[in-house]
């Protein structure tokens, strides 16, 4: 067996974009610490000690559909999430069935989605196939009455990401649709966003960020025929490619933290290493990228990934006239500039003005992990993740706007005015999580980077790209 | 703020429904029922639960979260009452005991908790109250009206009368007499609102104060219960279920 195909993923692998370590425990922190950096700590996904042993009451039944490598890492981390019953799952390929019934054995099984929605009980569904496939089953399913989670990219054109967040815009009020930008549930950039935002980085000048992983991205299949199915991600008429199907995520979180839209990116991209083994690897989408994506202002962020190399794995960077954060493995880090005003710790005045009503702290100095004292069990650190946040408010959000319907026919009969109330209310107090419309939005720039990429060109952004109209 | 919270939650944690009482709503949330038999001579008018009710409980403690409040939105019920209820604004009316019977019945699971501007608080207290009160066994908070009382036209207002009532109130499935004022007011569209409030103790209903002693923490033992509760009659068009 050659190494190129050792190195290949089987299809039980984890794609594990979600859970990289650059370093572990105390010596993330002691390294930060050396260079300057200060970690900001602020509230984790995580339950809280006194929440520790809550057990929601309220469950809400779920489906996946689609159950390749990452429908099988959402279906794992979905079985963590207390308030959400895994009902049902699906994939038209038996030998992906199969697997997700070992992490799900007692969630009923089926090849059809369309049985999925045709389950009365079943309120929610998570749809996890390859993107060229989401809007057959995105459009059925809410026009079968269902919550939907649809996994970003929306789609693998712009054409149908529309048409999928038009779907979501004009479904009744009582759908919840949620995009598969699990960073915007994620409690600690929440936490961040206001405080990136505030200033106190001075005057954002650039961002960076990158994801690197020497991995082939070919899943080995012993099947010929299924080969190029399973390998959608290796093919331009079906891939997003590398910034389509990580870069989304970091490109997004930009966007969120900026508060603007892009206006034009640049592209390039080449199949630099694994293009060895032709015979095997009849590859067409870059293994190696980098793209300039132009905000307002020009601010631009510079983004790299790579599957021929691990160093220095993923993490963003915002840089300001007074500081820079990194932005690595859930964890967050401020460097100051040595002539910036003494944010120090001062920041003890200044959390009243901006943190008053959330109770969260900026803190220099001896954290847990610093004194690397802290240890997580593997059900602990998947409970910590941006992805367990979203589906957990998915969840959430969904059966908030089931019982709020439910509780006014049960104690005032069907009354639809009063039914539109209570599902406004619920919306409007809902946990936060990227709608249709931010699914949208990084869906196009993503695509468009991804077509810069391919054609090693610059695209300019046109506003209208980015309105559901 | 955080650290309150989780005092609080934990606090919250070790009260919560004994063990003494009856399930409520086991029988399944059904749609609301005609107004139940009333025994009322003479004609009668039926109000039926509305939209736009509000029911709200504040708790305290001895420091740190002082007050916290839950909040729902929805009340279902009815109310039947006699000919000696005033049907319109500014009737003149005598005090006595005016013939009335009716039921209320709050969902435990639309409760919420909420921050003192209405927003909601936090989704981890929200959980802790659902399973500590038992929500899937105790259904319901409810109420039945035994005895309703005019006393007269409220001073402030010449559409509102004021009452006293008595009835029984089943909160994790305890039921306790309980005596409130209450005013009601006369809206258009044959609408009636009833507010009032009562505290209750905790643990007339089996639910002990917490003393967290190494923070010399004790939660209140009484528990205000506040609430606005919509009602109309029903046309010819929509019927009774």
């Amino acid at each position: 067996m050659s190494a190129l195909r050792s190195l290949s993923m089987n299809e039980s692998d984890s794609l594990d974009v979600n859970r990289r370590r650059f370093i572990k425990g105390g010596s993330a922190a002691t390294l930060m610490t050396m260079i300057g950096g200060v970690e900001l700590l602020g509230q984790t996904n995580a339950p809280t000690a006194a929440a520790q042993g809550i057990k929601p009451t309220f469950k809400t039944k779920v489906a996946v559909i689609g159950l390749g490598q990452w429908g099988r890492e959402l279906l794992k981390v979905l079985t963590l999430v207390e308030r959400a019953i895994v009902a049902a799952i699906c994939d038209h390929y038996p030998v992906a069935l199969r697997r997700g019934a070992e992490d799900a054995p007692h969630a009923e099984k089926t090849a059809d989605y369309k049985t999925i929605l045709e389950n009365k009980d079943i309120t929610a569904v998570i749809i996890a196939t390859p993107p060229h496939q989401h809007k057959e089953i995105v459009l059925a399913a809410i026009k079968a009455g269902k919550h939907v989670y649809c996994e970003a990219p929306l789609a693998h054109t712009v054409e149908e990401a529309r048409e999928i967040a038009l779907a979501a815009k004009n479904a009744p009020k009582q759908i919840v649709f949620q995009a598969g930008l699990q960073r915007r549930s994620d409690a600690e950039l929440l936490f961040l966003r206001p405080f990136i935002r505030s200033g106190a980085l001075g005057q954002i000048v650039m961002a960076r960020a990158q994801w690197h992983k020497k991995t082939s991205w070919r899943a080995a299949t012993g099947n010929p025929e299924r080969q190029k199915a399973l390998n959608w991600r290796l093919y331009k008429e079906t891939s997003p490619g590398l910034i389509g199907e990580i870069g989304i995520h970091q490109i997004d979180q930009a966007s969120w933290f900026l508060r603007a839209k892009p206006r034009a990116v640049t592209g390039f991209g080449s199949i630099v290493y694994w293009n060895q083994d032709k015979d095997n690897d009849d590859r067409d989408v870059p293994d190696t990228v980098q793209a300039v994506i132009e905000y307002p202002e020009g601010v631009n962020l510079v983004y790299h990934a790579t599957l021929a190399n691990s160093f220095d794995a993923s993490y963003e960077m915002f840089y300001g006239s007074d500081a820079a954060v990194m932005l690595r493995d859930e964890k967050a880090w401020m460097f100051k500039e040595v002539d910036s005003a003494l944010l120090g710790w001062e920041v003890y005045a200044v959390k009243e003005t901006f943190y008053k009503d959330t109770g969260i702290s900026l803190r220099v100095g001896a954290s847990k992990s610093a004194q690397g004292t802290e240890t997580l069990t593997h059900d602990e650190e998947v409970k910590a993740s941006a992805i367990w946040a979203a589906l957990d408010k998915f969840a959430l959000n969904a059966g908030e706007v089931n019982r709020a319907v439910e509780n006014v026919k049960t104690s005032l009969g069907d009354d639809p005015e009063a039914i539109a109330e209570a599902v406004d209310k619920a919306r409007k107090d809902a946990a936060p999580a990227a709608g249709y419309l931010e699914g949208y939005q990084a869906t196009v720039t993503a695509l468009k980077a991804n077509e810069a990429i391919n054609q090693r060109k610059r695209i300019e952004l046109k506003p209208e790209w980015y309105e559901l109209t | 703020m955080k650290k309150s919270f989780l005092i609080l939650v934990g606090a919250f944690a070790m009260a919560g429904c004994g063990q003494k009482g009856a399930a409520t709503g086991a029988a399944g949330d059904q749609p609301p029922a005609a107004a139940p038999a009333s025994g009322i001579s003479g004609p009668k008018t039926a109000f039926y639960a509305k939209s736009g009710s509000k029911m709200r409980i504040d708790g305290t403690a001895n420091m740190i979260h002082k007050e916290w409040i839950l909040q729902s939105t929805v009340i279902g019920g009815s109310l039947e009452v006699g000919p000696n209820f005033p049907t319109q604004p500014g009737q003149s009316v005598q005090p006595g005991k005016v013939e009335a019977a009716g039921k209320a019945f709050m969902l435990v699971s639309s409760f919420h908790s909420i921050e003192a501007d209405g927003r909601p608080y936090k989704v981890e207290m929200d959980d802790r109250m659902y399973q500590q009160m038992k929500a899937e066994q105790y259904k319901r908070i409810e109420y039945t009206l035994k005895e309703l009382t005019l006393q007269g036209q409220s001073k402030t207002n010449n559409s509102a009368y004021d009452f006293d009532s008595k009835g029984d109130l089943t909160i994790c499935g305890v039921t306790k007499p309980i005596a409130m004022p209450v005013v009601i007011t006369l809206m258009p569209n044959n609408m009636i609102k009833v507010v009032g409030s009562v505290t209750v103790k905790g643990t007339d209903f089996g639910v002990e104060p917490v003393t967290l002693k190494a923070l010399g923490l004790v939660t209140g033992d009484d528990y205000k219960l506040s609430f606005e509760w919509n009602l109309g009659q029903r046309t010819a068009a929509a019927g009774a279920k």
